[in-house]
């Protein structure tokens, strides 16, 4: 809704000084012309709404007083309206008094709040700080196209946290469609109410609109401001309006919660967060972890074995790479055949078969999530492929060192965007100029992963993964628990028998030892 | 000044059926309260709004009676042209239904305060339903008259309004103009409002 903070009332939002005029001049416009005005104002049409009431002003020759007039005035400045309509307004100083009657209980034997409440419970649920209803009867006409009196008048008390343009237009649309004719007065807590509506309020009758109980609470009068607690206290808008102690602004914002990628995204082939086991005919190949056979590589891996541990998460740095022996190795590049079984993922979260052939070379990158949990079926690989491989693990940092043609990986994934979803990978643009989704990093970590293509969610995977790569690594040297997990994010599985079970291929402690919860 | 009176009254009286009643009889009043520069104002919009598209003839009267009262050239020329308006969403009884054996007392009043007058050529009575049969049979007050339309259309739709009529249905017709199909329609199912009152025969 258009705020215009200025005026002669700066810091007021527009709409609530527009509802502030219709109210002061309720009982002298007709109902109907100030429900129209309203619903108008509602629907963002301040412009519209000002016009609309300046024309049964000035129509229906009704006297302002000057300070109405004033208001009038700077509204129609600030929404750039032509003020020649207001030009004719009759204006008196002090206007002529306009002295209402309301009837104290039911006329013609109905009273003034029935069906009101369930007319307007609905919409009384989902509108906020409303405090307060109630019902009576206007006997006296308003305005001079005034409809016929009796005539019903539902006043509503908001908090400070209400609005009471959108209370008004919703609550009087919600009474008509229920079949009652009404006025909608929204008298905002603290603030002065008019003479009107100070009289209809002696005579008006509480609505209990929230649980059955909530007739015995205490009476509160919109026309008397009423600061103590809330109509409907167990409503649940009801709390932050005036809160017993205020709670620090920090503590109440919602901070970002990291997102869970692999456990939203785990595909349906595997073990889901359910707790349910790993379908057996994917089970891996059955393999002592700790000892596992050696993988003959083809650089030999024997003079490897004394180098860096196992887990780099940084670009690999040839020079830091010990050295072969001249001419018993192949140069370095040509160490990466490590070419795991693993590496040929296109889904990338599906375990393969042991008997699955071997994938061609040129195949992804191989930190994925065969990475993760296919170790146990291959060897630990040499420290220095180990290397090689998180060196092409790391992502791309200039534009043109990704090789192209890569298959779909959750870990690279697409920038995502409306547009049709591709399955394939969308080659790289080679545009350097490229803006950055996210800024970088500070932390060499993220530094690592500082790629453009990556968002947050990427990274969040990314980084899960290697995590989930290093606790592996120390399940290696025994695990502890003894508790019944199950599932790709090892979640209790109630359902299965308490035994030792197959976890990613990796056969239980034969002592009997199970997994630690991977939390 | 009565010129453009008129010629706004005559396109008032044509949007009917085509306008919302909770705008059209608003508009109404603002022309017989005189309040022809916030009409000029807010009809433009509104036609704009409600889409709703005019005659060549009703473009005349509204560039006649609007433009020189401050309406918005743009929105003006904004509004859609059609060539007729040969469709009414409206069907006319004599009679209605939900009133058979219920006193007739806007009737009554109607007869009250439109006795002798001497502007009055005719008045009658029909009820408006929608095609759709959706709604309450609403009351349409049709009044011939020689002078004053505008005013009296005024005057009678504040007393329908104060006897219950929130939306009140008042055609008052200039004598002798080219009736649209929705008063055509309306006359042709329609009854003498005030059987004892004595109006002239044109």
């Amino acid at each position: 809704m258009t705020q215009v903070p200025r005026g002669s009332r700066p810091g007021v939002a527009l709409p609530v000084r527009i509802h502030d005029l219709l109210l002061s001049l309720a009982g002298r416009l007709d109902d109907d012309a100030l429900a129209d005005a309203r619903q108008m104002l509602a629907s963002a049409e301040l412009d519209r709404s000002l016009e609309f009431a300046a024309g049964c002003l000035v129509a229906g020759r009704v006297m302002l007083t000057k300070n109405q007039q004033r208001d009038l005035e700077s509204l129609f400045a600030d929404t750039y309206l032509d003020p020649a309509v207001i030009d004719r307004l009759v204006v008196r100083d002090p206007a002529p008094s306009v002295h209402h009657r309301f009837a104290i209980g039911a006329v013609e034997g109905q009273e003034p709040d029935r069906g009101v409440a369930e007319a307007v419970r609905p919409v009384l649920d989902v509108l906020p700080d409303v405090r307060s209803v109630w019902c009576v009867w206007r006997l006296s006409p308003a305005g001079p196209v005034s409809g016929p009196v009796p005539h019903r008048v539902v006043l509503i008390g908001v908090g400070p946290g209400g609005f009471a343009p959108a209370t008004a237009y919703r609550v009087e649309y919600a009474l008509r469609r229920a079949g009652i004719r009404a006025s909608v007065e929204v008298l905002v807590d603290g603030n002065q109410p008019t003479d009107y509506h100070q009289e209809a309020m002696r005579c008006a009758r509480q609505v209990p609109f929230d649980e059955p109980g909530s007739g015995d609470m205490p009476r509160m009068s919109p026309a008397e401001p009423v600061r103590a607690q809330a109509f409907g206290g167990e409503r649940r808008y009801d709390q932050p309006v005036e809160p017993a102690e205020p709670v620090p602004a920090e503590s109440r914002r919602v901070l970002p919660q990291p997102v869970d990628l692999p456990r939203a995204e785990a595909p349906a082939d595997l073990g889901t967060d359910t707790g349910h086991t790993l379908p057996p005919p994917i089970e891996l190949p059955q393999a002592s972890p700790p000892a596992v056979p050696p993988v003959q590589l083809r650089g030999g891996a024997g003079a490897a074995a004394e180098l860096a541990p196992p887990i780099e998460l940084h670009r690999a740095d040839p020079d830091s790479l010990p050295t072969p022996p001249r001419g018993a190795f192949p140069p370095p590049v040509e160490l990466r055949p490590v070419e795991p079984v693993e590496r040929t993922l296109p889904p990338p979260m599906e375990l393969r078969r042991p008997d699955e052939p071997e994938p061609g070379p040129g195949l992804p990158p191989p930190v994925d999530l065969h990475a993760a949990r296919g170790d146990r079926t291959v060897p630990p690989p040499n420290p220095a492929e180990q290397t090689a491989v998180f060196a092409q693990e790391r992502l791309p940092d200039e534009p043109g060192d990704e090789p192209a043609g890569l298959p779909p990986s959750a870990l690279r994934m697409d920038t995502p965007t409306n547009s049709r979803p591709s399955p394939r990978r969308r080659a790289k643009s080679k545009d350097a100029t490229r803006p950055r989704l996210m800024p970088a990093g500070k932390d060499g970590h993220a530094a690592a992963f500082g790629d453009d293509i990556l968002n947050t969610q990427e990274r969040s995977l990314l980084r899960e993964l290697q995590d989930e790569l290093a606790r592996r690594e120390q399940e290696d040297h025994g695990s502890t628990s003894s508790s019944t997990w199950s599932g790709r994010h090892g979640k209790f599985d109630s359902t299965r028998s308490s035994g030792p079970v197959v976890i990613n291929g990796v056969q239980p402690n034969p002592e009997g030892r199970g997994y630690p919860p991977a939390t | 000044m009565p010129e453009i009176e008129d010629s706004c009254h005559e396109l008032l009286l044509r949007l009917a059926g085509r306008l919302p009643d909770r705008q059209l009889w608003r508009l109404r009043d603002w022309l017989a309260g005189g309040a022809l520069d916030a009409l000029a104002r807010a009809l433009p919009l509104t036609l704009l709004r409600e889409r709703v598209a005019i005659t060549a003839r009703e473009s005349l009267l509204l560039n006649a009676a609007l433009l020189d009262a401050g309406a918005d050239a743009g929105r003006l020329h904004a509004v859609p042209w059609v060539d007729q308006i040969d469709e009414v969403d409206y069907t006319f009884t004599s009679e209605s239904p939900e009133r058979v054996n219920t006193g007739d007392s806007e009737a009554v009043v109607l007869g009250a305060v439109l006795h002798g007058r001497p502007e009055l050529v005719d008045v009658r009575g029909s009820w408006r339903r929608h095609r759709s049969g959706l709604g309450p049979a609403t009351r349409i007050v049709l009044v011939t008259a020689t002078a004053g339309c505008a005013r009296l259309t005024g005057e009678l739709q504040r007393v329908l309004r104060a006897l219950g009529t929130h939306e009140p249905g008042v055609e008052v017709m200039p004598e002798g103009i080219d009736l649209p199909p929705y008063h055509q329609a309306a006359l042709a199912a329609s009854e003498p409002l005030l059987p004892g009152m004595v109006v002239r025969q044109g």
